[in-house]
């Protein structure tokens, strides 16, 4: 598999690429497809870092000027969030003790995820500030906020947005 | 002789679809025909697409030619360039610290920031880029009038004329401290009456949609008593041009327009609909057009609560300012659904009143909209109950049937002093006065 500093520099017009960062969260992943419909259909050269729809990690190069960065399966990986579901099972057959942790390990998840899954990505979207000036940064859920800030901070002039 | 220049800030505006958005177009209209320049202050259709998520392009082509449109960007997003380390690793933790510290923030410094004028609300971040784009115009007005809600429209005015050193109006479309539905104290952060005393006791004039309004603030602000003014919202030529016909037999169509929210008496009229329409001619319908909800979110959950077809039920979906006449000429019995207060009167209820066929005002006793059509000849007051509303139904339809074409022309003429053109014209002579 091509890493995405290859596929961007080998496919032309991604060098003023759009970027998506579509979040980790079903309703994150509905506003990056509309997001990324509306830019292919127009032209645009698209980079998408997808965490929520289930397949290979890694860059594939889609039709239409299209890169697909998915991550889901290491999000999924992640300690707490496999914490998580681990206590949510308990939870679920043995009733409430562990219904209280499974709250807690929720709640904890949730007030980190945006950091701990853009970990996952950091590296390759710090890898493309020499390669790509985005023609705009477009985050789709409370999570990706975290991807977009550091974003903002590795593109000083890209214009950020929420979808 | 020189012309007048009038700064007018509204935020909500066309292409936006947002109820307030008629009464500015008209506000613009009157006063580019009373011979002023006028500038209009809005916000970016990106961000009425992007985070309202509907707007109504079709409403461009109302905006009069020779008035200038400003768009100055507002997002409820934060400017992520701004945040801070913490919030921008852990948005959500942040939010979560918020909504928990702020209520207790609020009541330990209540004592103090209840006497500090400060304005808090959603859009309070719009106010700064409007009063630094006109700075940077560096243009001369003669005077500013602002619409609102939302009220930072008012306090970006308030601002704006005190650095340009001319009189501000402010339209208040709802009332900002006084709940529209109980008329009790609205429920907002401290500090907030402090920005609106200043506001009102700055203002050359307050602009008020119904007497009821104008009377509350008179009564909370009787230093500003005198300065309370009504302009009615009236009705659009455009929307009611075209002469509906006679009723010639066969089956009967009722209508409902506007933007269904939860605040309508919805269920109670479609429950009368259902014992009603037994008793109708076969085929009778009731039609419903209009945008559900005012933002894109809001949609599929009002959706989900009308009947189909089998009842007899239609529902058209959006109706574009171009088609609102045919729509109406359509009907044989206009329905307007009206939240219950003295203080709420309903844009609608004065379209509906023009059309000239009978129309159906269902509103609890004491509301404006009743006080309003009350002496319209063919309206029906109805409570928001299923027999009231059943009654009104009955009525409206006996008045249908019974009326000629004379009766129709006469309503119609009857009803032209709530013309905007006409109401408007006050808010122009307002403003004049005030110079």
């Amino acid at each position: 598999m091509s890493s995405l500093e290859d596929l961007v520099t080998s496919t032309p017009g991604f060098d003023r690429a759009f970027i998506l960062l579509g979040g980790v969260t079903e309703k994150g992943y509905d506003s990056a497809v509309g997001r990324a419909k509306t830019w292919s259909s127009s032209g645009e050269k698209v980079i998408w870092f997808d965490g929520w729809s289930p397949g290979a990690n890694g860059p594939i190069l889609m039709e239409q000027g299209l890169i697909v960065v998915r991550y889901s399966a290491a999000e999924r990986n992640r300690l707490p969030v496999r914490a998580q579901v681990k206590a949510e099972n308990r939870s679920a057959s043995r009733g409430d003790p562990w219904a209280f942790w499974a709250k807690m390990i929720r709640k904890l998840n949730t007030a980190t995820r945006g950091y701990f899954s853009w970990r996952l990505i950091s590296g390759q979207v710090r890898a493309l500030q020499s390669l790509v000036e985005p023609g705009m940064v477009v985050y789709c859920d409370d999570h990706a906020a975290t991807a977009a800030w550091h974003a903002a901070r590795i593109w000083p002039n890209a214009p950020i947005a929420r979808a | 002789m020189t012309s007048r220049r009038l700064l007018y800030i509204a935020f909500w505006y066309p292409p936006s679809r947002a109820s307030g958005v008629y009464r500015a177009l008209a506000t613009t209209r009157a006063f580019v025909e009373a011979g002023w320049e006028v500038t209009v202050v809005t916000t970016t259709e990106r961000f009425l697409e992007n985070e309202i998520g509907s707007l109504d392009r079709s409403l461009l082509s109302e905006i009069p030619a020779a008035a200038r449109v400003e768009r100055v960007p507002f997002s409820f997003d934060p400017d992520l360039r701004e945040v801070g380390h913490f919030r921008g690793n852990f948005p959500v933790m942040w939010q979560a610290w918020r909504s928990l510290m702020g209520p207790i923030k609020d009541s330990l410094l209540a004592p103090i920031t209840s006497r500090m004028p400060e304005l808090e609300e959603s859009y309070s971040s719009w106010i700064d880029p409007v009063v630094a784009a006109i700075a940077e115009r560096g243009e001369k007005f003669d005077h500013v009038l602002a619409t609102g809600n939302p009220f930072s429209s008012f306090e970006a005015a308030r601002r704006i004329a005190d650095e340009l050193d001319i009189p501000y109006a402010v339209d208040f479309r709802d009332p900002w401290t006084i709940d529209v539905f109980t008329g009790n104290r609205a429920r907002l952060p401290a500090g907030t009456e402090l920005v609106e005393k200043r506001i009102v006791d700055g203002a050359s004039s307050c602009i008020h949609v119904n007497d009821a309004i104008a009377e509350a603030y008179a009564t909370k602000y009787p230093d500003a008593a005198d300065k309370q003014h009504v302009v009615l919202n009236g009705f659009d030529q455009d929307s009611v041009h075209i002469t509906p016909a006679t009723y010639a037999g066969g089956p009967l169509r009722f209508g409902i327009l506007g933007t269904v929210n939860d605040r309508w008496p919805l269920e109670p009229i479609l429950q009368a609909w259902r014992v009603v329409r037994n008793e109708l001619p076969v085929g009778s319908k009731l039609i419903l057009g209009g945008h559900l909800g005012y933002f894109a979110k809001s949609a599929e959950p009002l959706e989900r609560v009308l009947p189909g077809e089998a009842d007899g039920f239609e529902f058209i979906g959006a109706v574009s300012k171009s088609e609102v006449a045919a729509f109406y000429a359509s009907l044989d019995v206009v329905i307007v659904p009206v939240p219950g207060s003295p203080l709420v009167t309903s844009g609608k209820i004065y379209e509906a009143m023009a059309v000239g066929i009978p129309l159906v005002c269902v509103q609890a006793e004491g509301g404006d909209a009743r006080r309003v059509s009350g002496d319209h000849p063919l309206a029906q007051m109805a409570n928001p109950n299923v027999q009231s509303v059943a009654n009104a139904l009955r009525a409206a339809e006996r008045a249908r049937k019974e009326q000629g074409s004379d009766d129709i022309q006469f309503v119609r003429q009857a009803m032209r002093s709530f013309d905007r053109q006409v109401t408007m014209a006050r808010m122009v002579q307002l403003i004049e006065e005030s110079r």
